[in-house]
């Protein structure tokens, strides 16, 4: 398995945390960037990710307007959105983006579904 | 009491095994509510008379059987997740009415061929006896309540639909008198300037017949320019539209200025307006403007009712924060069955005193609605034969 | 105010939101129009000073919905908005336009179940931390000046007040009001030892 990198979106660092451990458990090799907001991960333009972990309810920007500039900036890049709130609106929009989609509380199996996208 | 849950169900059955089984499960036939109990298998092992009567379903038709048997619409719904949270995690819900809206399949028994839906709230609860776990469900109908809150909202309606309509007509009727009393005054300008050109001697001399008709023109042109005036401001003041420009007032300066005024007024009556006290350096709260309109109001008002050769007598009082002015004429008094009605628009004593003394008839009524927005007040005393006094109190704000 | 560290305060905020997250959900399917819940703030407070929050909004009436609480902690937890919020909150989820000046019998009704439905997702929320278990009891609707409200509670010295701000988010509005529930200083240090454990355990 080669190297990727992953970009964790999260305002709460608990949250990035937890979503860091598990995938470092699994891909110690991995490469992980966080950030904190929309405006901090968009910094990040620079670099290549093949990864982008979201979560949709964030102070300023939310997840998925952040998840849609990610996806014109990374075309090949597999995004990724959290929630804990499940709105069909929400979904359909994410589903029209060719975004993934998963309900928080956040579980080891979860994550794992969304990196077996890259694998 | 109770050694086993079937007891309580045969309690419900005429022949019972003891007689407090016998008399709870009477008690429970008996509740106005629908009261089931349902196992951690989800299974009904309590149902009550109330529950077979609504649902037509039999005692033996539901004891044992899955909930989702029984109801098989409700399958994935959200009494299912409840029922289920209160037996996982002793969770108690409560399921109202007007969001979920008919829960149960539960309908009055009716003769005729319409059944009637039973409106139902549903309370969902957690209970535990003998170390086992249990949901309580009770349903209780609400149909009445529906109802009630049915009239309710057609009544609420209809109040909101004749408040509108009220204020329609409000507006319809200040728009109206604005509208109507401007179309008026155009004109009567026009008679007025037309009428003062020619009693002016420009347009040629006139002979003294003539003159006396074309002044007695003028000064009913001028009254009706008067009465439009006052209509335009009662309707103001009506409609909260006037406005008031609320501030410190020197008092002794507006009044002089008022006196000055009405000075050719008094000569014109022959009367004498006297300063008799006054309080000096006073500072009051009012509207500079209307407060002279006020008491211009009054001074000519005592002059008109004042025999000639009278006194008109002003004097400023003070009674802790509130200032009073009063102006007293000599006068033949207010009569007794009109002292009620003086403050009332149109009113003068007589009809025979208006062609007398002139004025509107709406000078008091201004005078009052005035008084009132600025936080003050206005009043009489009256003797009849001897005279009146007319009084207006004000605020205070300081006294240097 | 109790001190309590940016982690902890991260972690408490990040589960209370998911499971108003959930609750969210819930009531957005009930109503099938879009709804939204956070916790924007949590303090934890001595119970004077929480009564001193509330005199803040003093004169405002507020009404809402309480439910007792027993077991790992006891005493009254509060859902409240100031009273034309809980009329808009109301009246937006059940789609009414009736220009009742106060909430009708069935409209408290309908206010009690979505305050049972939030505040069972924040108390379950604090059981899950706590690892035990807290009943609440059904809900009741109340109404009153924030102080009214709030000295429902038992005059209990040693009292606690979790004081969280709460954002409820309709289509076209979103409407802050409070939550509250009651501690007692060793349910808060249990509180505060589970969640420092179960951060540690990342």
């Amino acid at each position: 398995m080669s190297e990727k990198t992953v970009l964790i979106v999260d305002d709460s660092r608990v949250s990035r945390m937890l979503i860091k451990s598990v995938v470092v458990d699994r891909h110690p090799d991995w490469a992980i960037l966080e950030s904190g907001s929309g405006d901090e991960a968009l910094t990040h333009s620079d670099e290549d990710i093949d990864l982008m972990i979201i979560d949709f309810n964030m102070p300023g920007m939310d997840g998925m307007t952040l998840a849609e500039k990610m996806k014109s900036l990374y075309p090949s890049a597999y995004i990724s959105m959290l929630t804990a709130n499940v709105q069909e609106s929400t979904q359909q929009r994410a589903d029209s983006l060719g975004i993934g989609f998963e309900k928080k509380p956040i579980t080891e199996d979860k994550i794992a579904g969304i990196m077996s996208q890259i694998e | 009491m109770l050694s086993d849950i079937s007891d309580i169900n045969s309690g419900m059955a005429e022949s019972a095994a003891s007689t407090s089984d016998h008399l709870l499960g009477q008690v429970l036939d008996q509740s106005e509510n629908g009261l089931f109990l349902v196992d951690t298998h989800r299974r009904i092992v309590l149902w009550n008379e109330w529950m077979v009567q609504a649902s037509s379903i039999s005692r033996d038709g539901a004891i044992g059987h899955p909930f989702t048997e029984i109801f098989p619409s409700l399958r994935g719904k959200r009494i299912e997740s409840v029922i289920n949270a209160a037996l996982d995690t002793r969770t108690a819900s409560l399921l109202s009415r007007s969001l979920n809206k008919a829960i149960f399949p539960l309908y009055f028994s009716e003769t005729g061929d319409e059944k009637q839906r039973i409106e139902q709230s549903v309370i969902v609860k957690p209970i535990q006896s003998d170390g086992h776990d249990y949901c309580l469900i009770q349903i209780t109908d609400v149909t009445p309540m529906v109802q009630r809150e049915g009239v309710l909202r057609v009544l609420a309606k209809e109040a909101e639909e004749a408040q509108k309509a009220a204020e329609d007509v409000s507006r319809f009727k200040s728009e109206f008198t604005s509208t109507v009393s401007h179309e008026l005054r155009t004109p009567l300008t026009s008679i007025r300037g037309s009428l003062g050109l020619i009693s002016s001697g420009v347009m040629g001399k006139l002979k003294p017949e003539v003159a006396k008709l074309v002044d007695i023109a003028c000064n009913n042109t001028e009254r009706l320019l008067f009465l439009i005036n006052d209509i335009l401001d009662i309707d103001k003041i009506e409609s909260g539209k006037m406005d008031f420009v609320m501030g410190p007032v020197d008092l002794m300066v507006v009044l002089r200025q008022s006196l000055e005024a009405n000075q050719p007024y008094g000569e014109q009556y022959q009367i004498q307006y006297v300063l008799k006290k006054i309080i000096g350096d006073l500072k009051v709260y009012a509207d500079t403007g209307r407060l002279m309109q006020v008491l211009n109001n009054l001074l000519s008002n005592a002059a008109k009712f004042s025999p000639e050769g009278a006194e008109v007598e002003i004097c400023v009082l003070q009674n802790d924060s509130m200032i009073r002015i009063e102006v007293k004429d000599h006068g033949a008094g207010i009569p007794l069955q009109f002292q009620s009605r003086i403050f009332e628009k149109f009113s003068q004593a007589d009809a025979s005193d208006t062609r007398k003394v002139g004025g509107t008839g709406l000078g008091l009524s201004i005078s009052k609605a005035i008084m009132e927005k600025m936080g003050g007040a206005i009043g009489f005393n009256t003797v009849e034969g001897k005279g009146t006094t007319f009084y207006i109190d004000i605020c205070v704000i300081d006294q240097v | 105010m109790l001190e309590i560290s940016e982690l902890q305060r991260d972690y408490i905020t990040e589960i209370l939101n998911i499971s108003m997250g959930s609750a969210a959900s819930v009531l957005s399917e009930m109503v099938n129009e879009a709804v939204s819940l956070s916790i924007p703030e949590i303090d934890f407070l001595p119970r004077c000073d929480a009564a001193h929050k509330f005199d803040q909004i003093n004169t405002v009436k507020m009404s809402g919905v309480t439910q007792r609480m027993s077991g790992a902690i006891s005493g009254d937890a509060l859902l409240i908005f100031p009273e034309e919020k809980t009329l808009t909150i109301v009246r937006a989820l059940l789609g009414d336009t009736v220009p009742v000046e106060s909430l009708t019998e069935m409209e408290q009704e309908a206010m009690c179940e979505i305050g049972n439905i939030i505040l069972n997702s924040v108390v379950s929320s604090v059981a899950d931390i706590l690892k035990r278990e807290i009943v609440s009891s059904l809900p009741h609707f109340i109404k009153g000046t924030g102080k009214e409200v709030f000295s429902v509670e038992s005059n209990n010295h040693d009292d606690l007040v979790m004081f969280l701000k709460v954002d409820f988010g309709l289509e076209s509005q979103s409407i802050n009001g409070y939550v509250t529930l009651m501690l007692n200083v060793d349910s808060l240090h249990d509180f505060l030892s589970q969640l420092d454990a179960q951060i540690n355990a990342i």
